[in-house]
């Protein structure tokens, strides 16, 4: 154990420490210190000193390394992650011890720790000077054996161990459904007792079936090895296990929170529906199981349906039943009874004249769309060939037209024409002559006139 | 009781039946031949089930072998 130096202190009085007439107060922090107080005489020592000797007498192996068991009361979780809390002893004498367990021991603790816990601290007893305090450091907390407190911390270290193995809680996916009429129900419970019975009597009126029953003792030293090998004897041989307990205390439903138990619940290849204690009752089992129902006899009402309601169904089934198919033969029957109507000789020869006065009318319909057709089509032609003559008419009219014109054009540019009116056309060699500057004395010229040709000789040019 | 026999009815499958022919019983284009046949399977099937209510017992039988009642 370390040895703290020795500081100043006071000793005094302090009527607010309930349980200890005396404890040592916090160093006084004086602005102005006096010399440090030297022992008066031999045999009186200071404070400090004093404070050593506790130290040196409790650092010994009678308080080191020993359990203490007590109820937690007075628990102070510091936000620093320290746990500040007193071990007490109620009894004829009362007792008190203050302790604290540091973070780094309080990271493992597997359970939460709360006022009225019986819990087995492990550590050692020591002395802090400063505070004038002694206290015992807790190394280590375990539930307490036996009694409700530990059976609670138990229960929630099972929790927590089952939860990180990942066995609680089963996933709602992989709960599965009972099959809605079982053949068989596995029971697991105790031979005796008003639970079997329960459930015998909710079966018997609901869904008369084969049960069975696989005996196991649900309370008590070795209950779950009981409770384990119940489940494993009924793999493979019903539809769904009903796991049921009667109601009882904490301690008495305890079993159902051992991990052997809970883990045969979620590996069972059936599926299990967990009905232990009462409503108010949870224990792991419930997590682990495919259903939970508060009660043995709701468990009977869930894995089965109500023998009275299905033969409703099947009665409903059956009226159901024999009214379609009347509907259907009725339905038939109509159709029949048209079709033989509908076949009748006498409704036939209607048929047929109806179909005579149909004919004939179409064939006049045919004969009188076909004539006005003819006659439109003539009535066409007419009007056609009437333009066609129109129009060639007009046309050779514009041509004859046309060509007079014409006609008077060209004659308009006959060279011969200006020599009727006593023009000559002058000529040399083919040539028309058209100046004097073609011509030269005694050339033979051609003279065309209206009515023939004179040949002249060229005599003077001017 | 050891294990469950597989040829035993099936009241589900039974079921599970009924509610087909009802269902092509209810539709109006099933042939007469048809709903003859679907509603003698069905009063078959009916029978069947009541039956299967009727004689249903209860036993409870210990998973190593023994039988309390």
């Amino acid at each position: 154990m370390a040895k703290k130096a020795p500081v100043q202190a006071t000793l005094s009085f302090d009527e607010s420490e309930s349980g200890s007439a005396f404890s040592f107060i916090s160093p006084v922090k004086d602005p102005n210190p006096l010399p440090k107080k030297e022992p008066e005489s031999p045999g009186i020592i200071t404070v400090s000193e004093l404070g050593e000797r506790i130290r040196d007498v409790l650092d010994c192996e009678l308080l080191t390394g020993i359990t203490v068991t007590g109820e937690v009361t007075g628990y102070r979780p510091n936000s620093s992650g320290h746990l500040y809390f007193s071990l007490t002893e109620k009894g004829d004498i009362d007792a008190a011890v203050s302790c604290v367990m540091w973070k780094y021991a309080a990271k493992h603790l597997a359970f939460p720790l709360k006022d009225g816990l019986a819990v087995n601290i492990t550590g050692h007893v020591d002395y802090y000077p400063p505070s004038g305090r002694m206290q015992f450091i807790v190394k280590k907390i375990e539930p307490a054996s036996g009694g409700k407190t530990g059976l609670y911390l138990q229960k929630e270290m099972w929790k927590k161990q089952l939860e990180a193995e990942g066995v609680i809680p089963r996933p709602e996916s992989e709960k599965r459904d009972p099959p809605l009429f079982p053949k068989c129900v596995g029971v697991v419970t105790s031979r005796t007792g008003s639970v079997l019975q329960d459930i015998r009597n909710v079966l018997s009126r609901r869904y008369p079936l084969p049960v069975l029953l696989a005996p196991a003792q649900v309370q008590g030293a070795g209950a779950e090895v009981s409770i384990v090998s119940a489940i494993e004897s009924l793999q493979g041989k019903v539809d769904v296990i009903i796991v049921a307990r009667g109601g009882g205390s904490f301690e008495d439903l305890f079993v159902f929170n051992h991990p052997d138990v809970v883990r045969a619940i979620r590996r069972s290849r059936v599926p299990i529906i967990s009905a232990v204690g009462h409503e108010t009752d949870t224990t792991l089992s419930d997590f682990a199981s495919d259903r939970r129902v508060p009660t043995p006899s709701a468990a009977a009402e869930t894995v089965v349906p109500d023998r009275t309601v299905l033969l409703n169904n099947l009665e409903e089934y059956r009226r159901r039943m024999h009214d379609r198919a009347r509907g259907i033969i009725s339905t038939n029957r109509s159709a029949v009874a048209e079709l033989k109507m509908r076949v009748d000789p006498s409704r036939l020869s209607r048929r047929l004249d109806m179909m005579h006065q149909q004919t004939a009318d179409i064939e006049e319909r045919i004969k009188s769309a076909f004539s006005r057709k003819l006659k439109a089509e003539a009535d066409g032609l007419e009007q056609l060939a009437e333009r066609i003559f129109k129009g060639a008419k007009t046309r050779i009219s514009t041509a004859v037209l046309e060509l007079s014109a014409q006609k008077e054009k060209i004659l308009s540019c006959d060279p011969k024409k200006p020599l009727e009116r006593g023009y000559a056309l002058v000529q040399m060699n083919g040539t028309v002559i058209r100046s004097k500057e073609q011509l030269k004395k005694d050339d033979s010229l051609t003279l065309c006139l209206s009515d023939g040709e004179v040949t002249a000789i060229v005599e003077k040019i001017s | 009781m050891t294990e469950i026999e597989a040829n035993e009815p099936n009241y589900e499958e039974m079921i599970s039946e009924l509610r087909e022919i009802a269902r092509k019983l209810d539709n109006p284009n099933t042939s007469v031949e048809e709903a003859v046949k679907l509603h003698t399977r069905g009063m078959e099937l009916i029978s069947k089930c009541e039956a299967f209510l009727a004689k249903a017992e209860l036993t409870i039988t210990e998973v190593h072998g023994e039988q309390t009642e």
